[in-house]
């Protein structure tokens, strides 16, 4: 997705007002120096306005000939728009429902369907969906411990780990 | 020396051997599969480094990333699709002398030349760190203020792409880098009434999402399809090499001195080594015609060179604590984590450590022959692997990498922020690397101009009193406002030639 420098230039300057903005937010300066926790995010809020401005001025310069927003190829392919809404949906959806849910089965739904997706192939996506997640559950959860949440599969933690 | 001989005995332990050679496969399948960066293949390995003592730790990101470089070279010859960004340079000429044939030599001179270049590389830093670090023992905060300083503008300014969007690439990550607890007074910064953020965002998290969520958002988006292998069956890739690397010694040296030149500059990677090396090994070749069609001199050159570069870069890192490119980067953020804190007093209090790490290196790039004949042997099976089953899996092992760094899912939130941001400026062409080193530096940054201007009571003529700073000084504040002289000097030559 390719946005034209007319349209990216403003809204880098945007940040950079609202960074030099909130540095006046922050407590004033200490032990009687003149410098705070203001200091750094208004010298990066002007460095940020100066440059944004500057895009936008390269960005209209070179308006002849180049699109406002460009998607790319892959806006015309329904499937190659389904590919992005189920990586973004995967991943929103582990965030979701993972603690409810339990690592086990919010990531072997948070990796199948994408694999789905991907290959259309359902036995093997099914493979290799399992053979993932026992893999991230030996490996991160029993050998490193690492805390994934066990959610609804809580009952059976002594069944499902050696630990 | 007893030094080296006590890191070497440290290197050597069973385990840490086996997880030097665990990531060293892995940092080959990674670099070979095209898509998948080295950066991408470290950014993978940290959660689990995580877990480990430093030295294995570091050395699993050093044997990792030198061969994701070596391994780039393979989809490059057989594919014609660079596997990381630094084989890019001699992509089409390795293609071109596959196609012709060649593919068995072409292998074979990358390994080699990779190796050579990792070692060579590897001696410098081990011998060029120390000394380094003696003179850096004497900076004060000034010199480092400059230094950092230094470190980012160049990484903005040598970006690829355009500077200014390498600027406003790098200004972005230090304000990111401003969110958490201002750490002079202790009062929460932008971190928008939420406690996860007091800690700041979380530096894995925000690199996994740049450097492996935005590929495979890529890979979702991308429709070309995967181009069939140039040579299916390969040979002895070391029948008569030696001949053709004794041919072109002159290009083969000066690769690796330029690897090992550009290597410690800031902002330069191996990916601009490579590129530097193959224009200058074309430049001063004795028949460009036959360079340019068929010769295998640009590929030794720069194929040693992004290798070399990897080895060199270690001594901003180390020494300083300032990295030249996004992996040294990650292994700052490694060192932190991990409560040390890179900087030359690291070779007073961690020698072993220090010198664990460099030979790591050595013991890295002599492994890459082996290892990197085997994967050149097996490159069929690799790039066979289909992306459609490996991407999804990434994305499992990037959520768990996430959340293991802090236990808290917020940490796969700012995965997924970080993704959609890396993905849409690598679109924009804004280039992602400075962002991490204002990411990583932005701290320090700050905490270096406040201690000095507490030392300084406020006065800021303070930076230009030591002549090292000043000289630092002048150098960092000339090259922010060369922009400003190139343009007033073009408009002024503009006016000159206008007719009146």
């Amino acid at each position: 997705m390719k946005v034209s420098d007319v349209i990216l230039g403003p809204i880098v300057l945007a940040i950079g007002l609202m960074a030099l903005y909130a540095s006046t937010l922050q407590p004033k300066p200490f032990f009687g120096s003149a410098y705070g926790g203001g200091l750094f995010p208004s010298i990066i809020g002007i460095a940020l306005i100066c440059g944004g401005a500057l895009l936008t001025l390269s960005g209209w310069r070179e308006r002849a000939g180049a699109r406002l927003v460009d998607f790319g190829s892959w806006i015309s392919s329904p499937r190659h728009i389904a590919n992005v809404l189920v990586v973004l949906g995967a991943l929103l959806f582990y965030i979701l429902t993972s603690n409810g849910l339990g690592f086990i089965i919010s990531g072997f739904i948070t990796v199948l369907a994408p694999l789905l997706q991907f290959t259309r192939a359902p036995v093997a996506s099914l493979v290799v969906a399992v053979i993932t997640i026992v893999v991230v559950k030996i490996g991160f959860q029993d050998i490193l411990l690492v805390p994934l949440p066990w959610g609804l599969l809580e009952p059976y933690v002594g069944v499902l780990t050696w630990r | 020396m007893e030094v080296i001989y006590d890191a070497f005995l440290a290197l050597i332990a069973p385990d840490v051997l086996l997880v030097v050679l665990l990531s060293a496969i892995f940092g080959l399948f990674v670099g070979a599969i095209p898509g998948l960066t080295a950066t991408m293949a470290v950014a993978l390995l940290v959660p689990v480094t995580f877990f480990m003592p430093p030295l294995p730790a570091i050395a699993a990101i050093v044997s990792a990333s030198a061969m994701a470089i070596f391994a780039g070279d393979i989809p490059s010859a057989l594919l014609r699709i660079p596997g990381t960004p630094s084989s890019a340079a001699y992509t089409d000429a390795a293609y071109r002398l596959t196609m012709r044939g060649h593919g068995e030599l072409v292998l074979g001179a990358c390994v080699v030349t990779s190796a050579v270049g990792g070692l060579v590389g590897a001696v410098f830093l081990m011998f060029f760190a120390p000394a380094v670090a003696r003179l850096a023992l004497n900076i004060s905060s000034y010199e480092y203020f400059w230094l950092v300083c230094l470190g980012l503008t160049s990484a903005a300014f040598i970006a690829p792409g355009s500077a200014l969007k390498g600027m406003i690439s790098l200004m972005l990550g230090l304000l990111i880098a401003m969110v958490g607890v201002f750490p002079v007074t202790g009062q929460p910064r932008f971190t928008f009434g939420s406690t996860a953020l007091y800690g700041g965002v979380g530096l894995v998290a925000a690199l996994i999402g740049m450097f492996a969520i935005s590929e495979i958002l890529r890979y979702a988006m991308s429709r070309d399809p995967m181009p069939t292998m140039a040579a299916k069956r390969i040979g002895n890739i070391f029948k008569g090499l030696m001949p053709e690397l004794w041919r072109y010694r002159r290009g083969f040296a000066q690769g690796i001195v330029v690897g090992t030149g550009t290597g410690p500059l800031p902002g330069a990677g191996a990916d601009i080594a490579a590129w530097i090396s193959y224009a200058l090994a074309r430049r001063f070749s004795i028949n460009r015609k036959e360079f340019d069609e068929s010769s295998l001199e640009g590929i030794i050159s720069a194929g040693a060179a992004n290798n070399a570069s990897v080895s060199a870069s270690y001594v901003p890192a180390t020494v300083l604590g300032i990295p030249g490119d996004s992996m040294t980067a990650i292994v700052i953020g490694v060192l932190f984590m991990k409560g040390l804190t890179p900087g030359p007093a690291i070779f007073e209090t961690q020698p072993t450590l220090i010198y664990g790490i460099f030979l790591s290196f050595i013991l890295a790039n002599i492994l890459m022959v082996p290892l990197g004949y085997a994967a050149i042997k097996g490159s069929r099976y690799i790039l066979d692997v289909p992306r459609s089953y490996l991407m999804p899996v990434i994305m499992m092992f990037c959520i768990v990498g996430a959340f293991a760094m802090d236990n808290t899912l917020t940490a796969v939130v700012t995965m997924l922020v970080f993704g959609v941001i890396g993905w849409f400026m690598e679109e924009n062409g804004f280039p992602i690397a400075p962002a991490l080193l204002g990411l990583v530096l932005g701290r320090m940054l700050e905490e270096t101009f406040l201690t000095s201007m507490i030392k300084a009571q406020g006065d800021f003529l303070q930076f230009f009193s030591r002549p090292f700073s000043a000289v630092l000084g002048v150098v960092t504040i000339l090259i922010w406002v060369s922009p400003l002289l190139l343009m007033a000097w073009r408009w002024q030559s503009r006016r000159r030639h206008a007719p009146a």
